[in-house]
């Protein structure tokens, strides 16, 4: 019997999807467990199902049977809005494509989970978290107006300024060349290692998958320690 | 917890706000709120002020803008309700009287007027009979009378002379021609004579059982009059008279016209709605990432709700105001073209009124554009990894419930308009029904044709056919555009040459009545004489309706007033032997003119007042005699026209051997009005009657109307650009992003652009002809049926609607699209993944 006090405790998870050959399963019987500070890497050929998992893992979509707990929370219970209180509570994202919204500053980008918690110094945090990814003088500029790893170091400022305990990172250099790919997952172990967060990294790049504590493989939806 | 609010939800709408308005959908959403807020607050503000213009100008008919009338002294307290509600007043006294001058006796018409007569409208005089008239701002002064010009002749009298009225000697001073509250009956009523009220007294003329008419006029403000109304109680049998009962040829023309502006109005609502509909599904469209990415970070659905309900408001209320203002302006500018409209000049505009049409916009807002925007509440969090996941789409059936709610909210439902807003509903329904499905069997049709046709026209078919669900909207939207336009733009032309017609520029200024048969020949030599058209006579028989198919009649049996006072009245009778080139047949057969049975000919209006058929038998007493007959025919007529028309006519051979006399009507311009003094002279016995200020009048609101709807029209223009323009975007990115692939895999930008312009064609094409045949039935029915005027329905309309179509769609279509292709194609491959 798994404790549940983890930062993410996953029970007998399996996903299926409805297709008109019947029912596709996607993910198998998941179980596994984090601990708080820990980074693990979820990794995994295109199709394996790696992506799917990181959803469940949010919140962002449910599974079809077994159970999520976040911090002792279980998302399987929880509603629609709920789990959105869970994410702006616990946790942080870090995407392949960056999802900046493309009408707001870097600041305000940077800002907006706080503002979502009605926080009355997001601008100030904001500021502080962009300082800390080197993009202090780039706060009014719009994402169309960022390179890519500058929209990335600011999708990395987001997720850490509301201070979460758990950030999921889906393919977060994936986009980026070799060397700016290179900087930003050191800034993103960095700031790992200063707030203790957990760190759940969904990637092909084995060179960044071993740099977490722990590398979970998936194979047609089933899980594989390694 | 305010606090907590407005930075939660309000400050961050605000920042969306600012944001959004770079947004091409957001601006679509905006600008149709402006021109509908716009439309509604010129159209109401400009009809509301022109109502009460007319009312005034009706009032002008009153003399005042509300009169009491008594047939003895009225009491005291009549005025002093009127004074304590600062209201002005004067009165006047109406009686019989005969006037002579030597040996010759006229009966004439007496008023005895109080200064401060009258309270609206002019007195217009002239210094000799037909002479150049002048405004007076006075009354009589004691001791002199005013007098109309054809009592000059009946007494053998010139300005200057002494007549006697009672027991009292007057001097003629000037020549009345018009009086504002002469009444509407201008054929049955004697020589007018006016005399300052302070000289009755001595005329000995009012003694008991004298019948006088005492008239209490009343004007002031608005609202002080309506209280007065609402609080004066009445004596047995005195009465009030109110500007309700205008001339009926200024109020034919000014409803026609609110109809259309009201019609014009909605119809500019409806395709405001239908764009921001467009507009907001787009925007909605184009903020599912916006929204899953909120939510990823944390934001419930009712947040997400709030937020876009708060921008959307936050547009709404600016962009209303825009249009309040706007609207307010237009208003204002179509007002001073009105310059001489009525004497006292439009009365100011109702601030009321724009924020009435800000109401509206908001009413719009929520019930077109919230729909989309709900539903974003639903767009799954899944959107940030898998950016098929979307929201479920809305259930149509749902959508058109409440768009429809919605156009019933805003539709006028103003006193007089509701049958016709109900028919504009239910028309609304038809044509967006029968747009839906001509478009979507013709885009299934067109779909089979595209192999027949070359590699352009394939792609650009195909195309259509693809996105059928989404081509069909784009053609109801775009066919609803083009129709609300091509009826209104008809209808239009139809209105305004209905009145053209209607009162053409030779249409006639004067009437000759109590021609006796003796003279009519004589007349047509003088006619002759004076190198003048010669008129046509028609005979005039007075008779009294005494029964109905053999059953008597008395003014009782009828609860209608009108009704009443057509009963105990006498009519006009004519004979003829064919029927007017001017009046209508609208139910039954005109006459063999040598058949011998009895058979009338009946205005079709008072036929319904009197609640008579074809087939009923009249009896009328003429002279003593009873005259039978069935109603053969039912004609309709058209009293502003300026023609001769009677309510009722026969075959000759029934009406031929009773005592006639004739009437006629002709134009005379100004420089031949030295003619009538002449006529007058010759013809003693004939009555003139000038009606060419009154004419002048009407064309001046026909003028000033026309300007206004021409206005109008350009709103609705605007809003069916604004429907094109949001049925573009709604298509705009993936046309963009395909044309990018087709650059990519080595398509000139020409061809590019032809392959685009190819499925506007189409689009266009079939948008316009469905719109163009809806059109034409739809526009006969408003024509005839509500407007109540001529139409001709054409093919053209059809033709016009295609090439309308394909020319709008495509323009609208490659202006939204064009800037787009210059982008790299990498650009836009990669913004799009």
């Amino acid at each position: 019997m798994l404790t549940r006090d983890a930062a993410i405790v996953v029970e007998n998870i399996s996903k299926f999807y409805s297709t008109p050959d019947g029912p596709l399963k996607v993910l198998d019987d998941i179980n596994f467990r984090a601990e708080q500070s820990e980074s693990i890497a979820i990794v995994g050929v295109s199709g394996s199902g790696k992506s799917t998992l990181l959803a469940l893992l949010a919140g962002l979509d449910l599974a079809t049977s077994g159970t999520i707990h976040i911090h002792g929370e279980d998302l399987s219970d929880a509603d629609e809005d709920e789990r959105a209180r869970l994410r702006n509570r616990y946790i942080g994202f870090v995407f392949q494509q960056f999802h900046l919204l493309p009408n707001l500053t870097a600041l305000e980008n940077v800002a907006l989970p706080l503002e979502l918690r009605a926080d009355v110094d997001a601008d100030r945090h904001a500021l502080a978290a962009l300082s800390q990814v080197g993009l202090a003088s780039r706060v009014q500029h719009f994402p169309r107006q960022l390179s890519g790893g500058e929209q990335q170091r600011v999708a990395i400022a987001r997720a850490y300024c509301s201070r979460p305990q758990i950030l999921f990172a889906d393919e977060p250099t994936g986009n980026l060349d070799a060397k700016t790919a290179l900087r930003i997952a050191d800034l993103l172990f960095e700031l790992n290692d200063e707030y203790s967060t957990t760190l759940v990294l969904v990637t092909h790049d084995t060179g960044l998958a071993s740099r977490c504590d722990r590398r979970l493989r998936i194979e047609n939806g089933r899980l594989h320690g390694e | 917890m305010v606090n907590r609010i407005l930075r939660l939800f309000v400050l961050p709408s605000l920042r969306a706000f600012r944001r959004d308005l770079a947004d091409r959908h957001f601006i679509v959403i905006g600008a149709a709120i402006i021109v509908a807020v716009a439309s509604v607050t010129a159209v109401d503000m400009f009809t509301d002020r022109v109502r009460n213009a007319l009312e005034r100008q009706s009032g002008a008919l009153l003399a005042a803008d509300f009169v009491v009338i008594a047939n003895s002294d009225l009491p005291r307290r009549y005025a002093k309700l009127a004074q304590s509600l600062a209201l002005q007043t004067t009165s006047t006294l109406s009686m019989r009287s005969v006037v002579t001058h030597g040996e010759t006796l006229q009966l004439t018409e007496l008023k005895a007027v109080a200064p401060g007569y009258p309270l609206r409208g002019e007195i217009l005089l002239a210094n000799e009979p037909f002479g150049q008239a002048f405004r007076s701002s006075a009354i009589p002064d004691p001791g002199t009378v005013w007098v109309e010009g054809r009592l000059l002749p009946l007494i053998g009298a010139t300005l200057g002379d002494q007549i006697r009225i009672g027991r009292a000697a007057f001097k003629i001073a000037k020549i009345l021609i018009l009086e504002p509250d002469r009444g509407g009956d201008l054929f049955n009523i004697a020589p007018r004579v006016m005399l300052n009220q302070s000289d009755i007294e001595q005329t000995e003329l009012i003694a008991p059982g004298s019948r006088v008419r005492h008239s209490l006029l009343v004007a002031g403000e608005q609202l002080s009059v309506e209280q007065f109304k609402a609080q004066i109680t009445l004596r047995v049998g005195d009465r009030i008279l109110s500007p309700a009962n205008a001339r009926p040829e200024i109020r034919t023309a000014m409803r026609r016209a609110e109809h259309y502006l009201g019609l014009a109005a909605f119809t500019t609502i409806i395709l405001a709605g239908v764009a921001i509909a467009l507009g907001a599904t787009s925007f909605a469209a184009h903020h599912q990432d916006t929204v899953a990415l909120l939510r990823t970070l944390g934001a419930t659905r009712r947040y997400v709700l709030a937020y876009f309900f708060i921008e959307i408001l936050i547009l709404g209320i600016v962009t209303a105001t825009l249009g309040a203002c706007l609207g307010t302006g237009c208003q204002e500018l179509i007002a001073r073209t009105m310059t001489g409209w009525t004497q006292a000049g439009l009365p100011p505009p109702e601030a009321s009124t724009a924020v009435r049409a800000a109401l509206m916009a908001v009413i719009a807002l929520t019930g077109f554009a919230l729909p989309p925007l709900m539903n974003l509440r639903n767009v799954p969090p899944l959107r940030v990894l898998r950016s098929d996941a979307n929201a479920r789409p809305l259930n149509k059936a749902t959508l058109a419930i409440y768009a429809l709610t919605t156009s019933a909210f805003l539709a006028p439902w103003r006193e007089g308009d509701v049958q016709i807003t109900l028919w504009s509903l239910i028309g609304l329904v038809t044509c967006v029904a029968a747009l839906v499905l001509a478009g979507y069997v013709t885009i299934r049709v067109v779909g089979r044709m595209r192999h027949r046709s070359n590699v352009l026209w394939r792609f650009g078919i195909a195309n259509v056919a693809r996105r059928a669900s989404l081509t069909t909207v784009q053609i109801t939207a775009f066919g609803l555009g083009l129709m609300a336009l091509l009826v209104l733009g008809i209808i239009r032309t139809d209105l305004l040459e209905s009145w053209i017609t209607s009162l053409p520029e030779d249409a006639p200024n004067q009437f000759l009545i109590n021609i006796q048969p003796r003279d009519v020949a004589k007349l047509t030599t003088f006619f002759e004489r004076h190198q003048l058209d010669t008129p046509a006579f028609y005979p005039m028989i007075r008779g009294r309706l005494i029964a109905i198919n053999d059953e008597p009649i008395t003014p009782e049996d009828y609860l209608d007033p009108r009704a009443r006072r057509l009963a105990a009245r006498e009519f006009n009778l004519s004979w003829a032997d064919r029927p007017k080139s001017y009046n209508k047949i609208v139910a039954g057969k005109w006459w063999d003119p040598t058949a011998v049975r009895g058979e009338f000919s009946v205005e079709a209006d008072i036929a319904e007042t009197l609640k008579l058929s074809l087939g009923d038998t009249l009896t009328y007493r003429v002279a003593e005699r009873d005259v039978s007959g069935v109603i053969s025919n039912l004609r309709s007529v058209q009293w502003d026209s300026m023609q001769v028309n009677f309510f009722v006519e026969a075959p000759k051979n029934q009406l031929a051997d009773l005592p006639a006399t004739f009437i006629t009507s002709f134009r005379l311009d100004s420089e031949h009005y030295p003619v009538m003094r002449d006529l007058v002279r010759e013809f003693p016995s004939v009555t003139v009657i000038d009606v060419a200020a009154l004419i002048n009048h009407i064309r001046v609101i026909m003028d000033r109307s026309a300007v206004t709807i021409e206005f109008v029209f350009i709103f609705t223009l605007l809003a069916g650009i604004l429907v094109l323009i949001a049925a573009v975007q709604a298509t705009q990115d993936e046309r963009i992003f395909e044309s990018a692939l087709l650059k990519t895999f080595g398509a000139s930008r020409r061809l590019t652009v032809r392959i685009i312009s190819a499925e506007f064609l189409t689009i266009g094409f079939i948008a316009g002809t469905i719109a163009g045949c809806i059109a034409l039935g739809a526009g006969w029915l408003i024509a005839t049926q509500v407007l109540e005027i001529d139409y001709t329905p054409t093919l053209w309309t059809i033709v016009i609607g295609s090439v309308a179509g394909v020319i709008g769609v495509s323009v609208v279509g490659l202006i939204a699209v064009f800037s787009a292709l210059g982008r790299p194609s990498a650009v836009v491959l990669r913004y799009r993944n």
